[in-house]
């Protein structure tokens, strides 16, 4: 099962090694967050980011980023790894800016960490970071070079944080 | 484009300060800005500071006077620095389209932002909807959760 989840969520990189996928590795409150690294167009940082009356406290609000009005949402709040109070704030962390057509956002994160190739034997099916709304998502557990992480499947996400409670 | 296209593409808002950031709405569709009546009777309101927080903490309330084409006029009522803006309607953007189930209660709202400000641009209809929207809510809510 770990497998096939892994293999709709990477799309093997031609001229990875090990046929491997390569995977940008986040941190999100403390757990470490592995994306499909294709789906990443830049890490950004800005302080301009204005709130949308109306939306859920872990919209953080729009940027603008290249001229295009760009959501940013606080990953860590979003997954339930952090309880902001009140609205989350940029408070001067780093900007993913995430391609899954048709969603283009940004996401807010501690840090990014760099990237990684990921070969499908090593994802799992989570024990170790089955917490927040991670139990709920379609994620793997890896193994990293900075500790355990969740492999986020970033389509799957984005759709079910973008539902109104 | 002629004076004539510049005017047409001309649009007065009335923007409304919430402590989520601005709400605006044409202000062709405005009657007046009154002191908010302590007990608001006669026509249904929404109020923005329940709503969205309160938009200037320690300021007195407001009421915005709205009356949208074809629908029930209605009271919004707000703390918030009220203020108009002209912009050109080809300035207003869509909503992102990750963003549009997450703001759906103000119908289909536009963006106007800039630089230093960004303005949800919603039809008055659609708050006159959540309006009655809010009204049963309340009604319908056991009487101890009532204000």
């Amino acid at each position: 099962m770990a497998e096939a989840l892994t293999t709709s969520i990477l799309e093997p990189s031609p001229g990875g090694p090990h046929g491997g996928s390569a995977c940008l590795l986040l941190r999100a409150a403390d757990l470490v967050i592995a994306l499909p690294a294709a789906t990443a167009l830049e890490v950004w940082q800005t302080d301009r980011c204005h709130p949308v009356p109306g939306t859920p406290s872990y919209v953080v609000g729009i940027a603008s980023w290249r001229g295009v009005p760009l959501p940013l949402i606080d990953l860590a709040a979003a997954l339930g790894l952090r309880r902001p109070e009140g609205r989350a704030v940029l408070g001067g962390r780093r900007v993913v800016v995430i391609s899954a057509p048709p969603y283009l956002v940004g996401l807010a994160v501690e840090a990014a960490l760099g990237v990684m190739d990921l070969s499908l034997d090593q994802a799992r099916t989570p024990t170790v970071v089955n917490v927040g709304r991670l139990a709920e998502l379609s994620v793997l557990e890896i193994e990293t070079p900075r500790g355990v992480g969740a492999l986020l499947d970033v389509e799957s996400f984005l759709d079910a944080v973008r539902v109104k409670a | 484009m002629s004076t004539a296209d510049r005017l047409e593409n001309k649009l007065d808002l009335l923007c409304i300060a919430t402590a989520e950031g601005a709400l605006a709405l044409p202000a062709s569709e405005v009657r007046s800005v009154v002191d908010a009546p302590a007990e608001p009777h006669g026509l249904p309101f929404l109020d923005l500071v329940s709503l969205l927080g309160p938009g200037d903490p320690g300021a007195e309330k407001r009421a915005i006077r709205v009356a949208p084409p074809g629908a029930s006029p209605f009271l919004l009522l707000t703390n918030g620095a009220i203020f108009v803006r002209t912009v050109a309607r080809d300035e207003l953007q869509r909503v992102p389209l990750w963003l549009e189930p997450l703001v759906a209660s103000f119908g289909e709202p536009r963006l106007w932002l800039h630089d230093a400000a960004l303005v949800l641009v919603v039809d008055a209809a659609s708050l006159g909807a959540l309006c009655a929207l809010e009204r049963v809510a309340a009604l319908a809510a056991p009487a101890g959760e009532r204000a």
